[in-house]
């Protein structure tokens, strides 16, 4: 009888440990309303929106007639960057548990990778995360990814110089070590310095200004 | 007569002293002969007789402003310098009288002072036949002379040797009156200016004098251990404006003395402020907010103006890879800021060959407005990768692979939440430089799965504009590895 009952907890508990496997390379996984493309190899874990038709387009193109830039020229005109850059730290706060931060937090060497593109009013339109295939990521069930992404979408936004703002879209990203996330919610809007933009979506009397 | 051939001897060392490809064969020549200490002092002992208890029709010479006051060389620091075709020994001094120049702080109506290091060079020819004596003064440019401060003389200037040094050195006769002048701009001498008997028209010599050294202020102080009240003796003693303004006959007797400047050592150095936005770890390091601490670079073979260039160098040097880095570039790099260039960032290179051996490399590194951490410091690694290379190489896209892989674990171990955009070719470029990154950790360089990542790599970055002529960007697929990053991330 003993044996028995030390079996069943070996089983449960082994079902514990799969069920915090939420990801198969190749298999999409869908959650809170989105379809998340999974790959999954020896170094890196990958989610992308089933949705997604732009993130894996590196060359630009005019909103005006869908002509790619050309020149380097053209390429060292489009200048854009986040109105602020803290702000997704301040995200992962308000999307995952207290105590899915603080494991996050342990994470020393496997930050997560953000991948952006944003429309020509700075908005995001799609998001990819790049991540290491190590345990405390993987155990992050999709639900939590597809609020971060909606999160994201609603919170991150960009600012874009005349000439990017002639592009259909643009990509950018951002690489968040969770050790400091923390220090950097805290930062999150406050002012920039000087010479950034303020986002005019902003309400007014934020403090900001 | 016999001042006439010091002098002689003394425009000779200056104008000699022209190219950088002479130092081998400097080192060379000098490796033949030497010239004793004890030698040398005897013959400093000589001239100061000669100076203090001359005899001449002419009297003894007047003293001039740089003059030292009591003098003492430091004998036991004397060594012999490389000094072209001459030999030369340099030796510290010890005066009454030390001089400083000033430099406004950025944004401030203050001035911060920087000591003028001061040795006693004493010199000869091969042959004993000339022999000349000078205090020779080192008034590095404002951005130098920050970055000098406190360092040993070895590692900025070395007699001939001009490691760097980036300003005038004055040469003065004992009794402190300016003898010769040489520019230098980055160790090269730049141009040079002589006041001797022989000199065909002071008009221009005075003229050329004051484009070499431009608008410097000096002042005369004099050593004591504390700073007290203005008028104790231990205040900044008179100052003195060298450069254009000065147009009179004898620049060395009427210069303007009236300058109103702080006591040194009080409230001089320092000041900064906060951070202003953002997080340590998060912050910007790409707004240049010319955060805290002084404005010289943290590498003293980059030189830049910018001070968010400044602020961006700092930060590197804080981590592992940077602080290598820094400590291990061997080339001069100009680092200059274009206001019109927008994200454009370039490196431009200028070689001297011998025997078609690379004996100098000089660097410039052109920045857009949008400055970026991963912008400058792949830039520099750019220079510490082609350094020393001879030709244009076939393995250009390994060499930016291994660049951006070498930033893109910075920001990894920094937490910089800053934009990566465009750098590293879209999602795909994201993807294939984190692989990278992993495959490094683990230095599992040889799976397949490795070459596929680094095949993505290559793939990311030719849909960038800049890197799509496999023409111009060869890629060598023996060459797909890091062995620069090896060396600078060791203490990683």
């Amino acid at each position: 009888m003993k044996r028995y009952v030390l079996l069943a907890v070996a089983l449960v508990a082994s079902q514990l440990v799969a069920a915090q496997n939420y990801y198969q390379n190749g298999v999409p996984v869908t959650a809170d309303g989105i379809t998340f493309n999974v790959r999954l190899e020896k170094y890196l874990f990958y989610l992308s929106n089933a949705e997604n038709t732009r993130t894996k387009v590196a060359n630009w193109r005019y909103k005006s007639d869908g002509r790619e830039i050309e020149t380097e020229e053209e390429l060292d005109r489009i200048v854009f960057d986040f109105y602020d850059v803290n702000m997704v730290a301040k995200v992962f706060k308000d999307t995952f548990m207290p105590m899915e931060i603080s494991a996050l937090k342990r994470i020393q060497l496997s930050p997560m990778n953000i991948y952006y593109v944003f429309d020509s009013d700075g908005n995001v339109l799609e998001v990819s995360f790049i991540m290491k295939p190590i345990p405390e990521l993987l155990s992050i069930p999709p639900v939590r990814f597809a609020q971060l992404e909606k999160n994201l979408k609603k919170h991150i936004r960009a600012y874009l110089n005349p000439f990017a703002q002639q592009m259909e879209f643009v990509g950018g990203g951002q690489i968040v070590g969770f050790r400091f996330i923390d220090e950097q919610a805290a930062a999150a809007g406050q002012p920039q310095g000087p010479d950034k933009p303020v986002d005019p979506q902003l309400p007014e009397g934020d403090g900001r200004q | 007569m016999k001042k006439t051939m010091l002098f002689a001897f003394g425009a000779a060392l200056l104008c000699g002293c022209t190219e950088v490809a002479d130092r081998a064969a400097d080192a060379a020549d000098s490796s033949c002969m030497s010239f004793p200490v004890a030698e040398a002092r005897g013959v400093f002992e000589e001239a100061l007789a000669a100076r203090t208890n001359t005899r001449a029709a002419d009297g003894p010479e007047e003293p001039g402003f740089f003059a030292p006051g009591e003098a003492e060389p430091v004998w036991d620091e004397a060594a012999e310098v490389p000094a072209g075709d001459y030999l030369r020994v340099d030796v510290p001094v010890v005066a009454t009288h030390n001089f400083y120049r000033f430099v406004p702080r950025e944004g401030t109506d203050f001035l911060d002072e920087a000591a003028i290091p001061r040795t006693l060079a004493v010199m000869k020819d091969p042959a004993g036949e000339r022999r000349a004596v000078y205090f020779c003064l080192y008034i590095a440019d404002a951005e130098f002379a920050e970055w000098c401060a406190g360092r040993p003389r070895q590692e900025w200037v070395d007699g001939k040797v001009k490691n760097g040094f980036t300003g005038v050195v004055l040469y003065t006769t004992l009794s402190g009156r300016i003898a010769a002048a040489g520019r230098y701009d980055y160790g090269r001498l730049e141009g040079s200016v002589f006041f001797g008997d022989f000199a065909s028209n002071r008009d221009e010599a005075l003229e050329r004098f004051a484009d070499l050294l431009g608008l410097t202020y000096v002042a005369r102080g004099r050593a004591v251990p504390t700073t007290r009240g203005v008028n104790d003796d231990n205040q900044i003693e008179v100052v003195v404006i060298l450069g254009p303004k000065v147009k009179e006959e004898d620049i060395f007797d009427d210069f303007d003395w009236e300058v109103e400047l702080p006591p040194i050592g009080e409230g001089l150095r320092g000041g900064g402020g906060s951070s202003g936005g953002g997080t340590a770890a998060g912050s910007n390091g790409d707004n240049g907010d010319g955060t805290g601490g002084s404005t010289t670079s943290p590498c003293p073979k980059l030189q830049t103006k910018d001070p968010g260039v400044i602020t961006i160098l700092k930060e590197l040097d804080k981590d592992c890879m940077g602080a290598t880095l820094f400590r291990t570039l061997s080339p001069y790099v100009k680092m200059v800021s274009d206001a019109n260039a927008g994200s454009r960032c370039r490196i431009g290179v200028k070689c001297d060959e011998k025997d078609g051996e690379i004996i100098h490399q000089e660097f410039v590194i052109e920045l857009g407005t949008v400055l970026k951490d991963i912008a400058v410091f792949e830039e520099v690694i750019h220079v510490y990768q082609y350094t020393g290379r001879q030709n244009v190489p076939e393995d250009r896209l390994n060499v930016e692979i291994e660049a951006k892989l070498g930033w893109y674990m910075y920001r990894q171990r920094i937490g910089n939440v800053g934009d990566i955009s465009r750098a590293l070719g879209g999602d795909e470029g994201i993807i294939a430089f984190d692989k990278l990154s992993g495959y490094y950790g683990e230095k599992d360089f040889s799976s397949s799965g490795f070459y596929e990542a680094y095949n993505a790599a290559v793939s990311a970055l030719r849909n960038i504009k800049a890197y799509s002529d496999d023409a111009e960007y060869m890629i060598d697929p023996n060459a797909c590895n890091f062995p620069n990053l090896e060396k600078l991330m060791k203490d990683c």
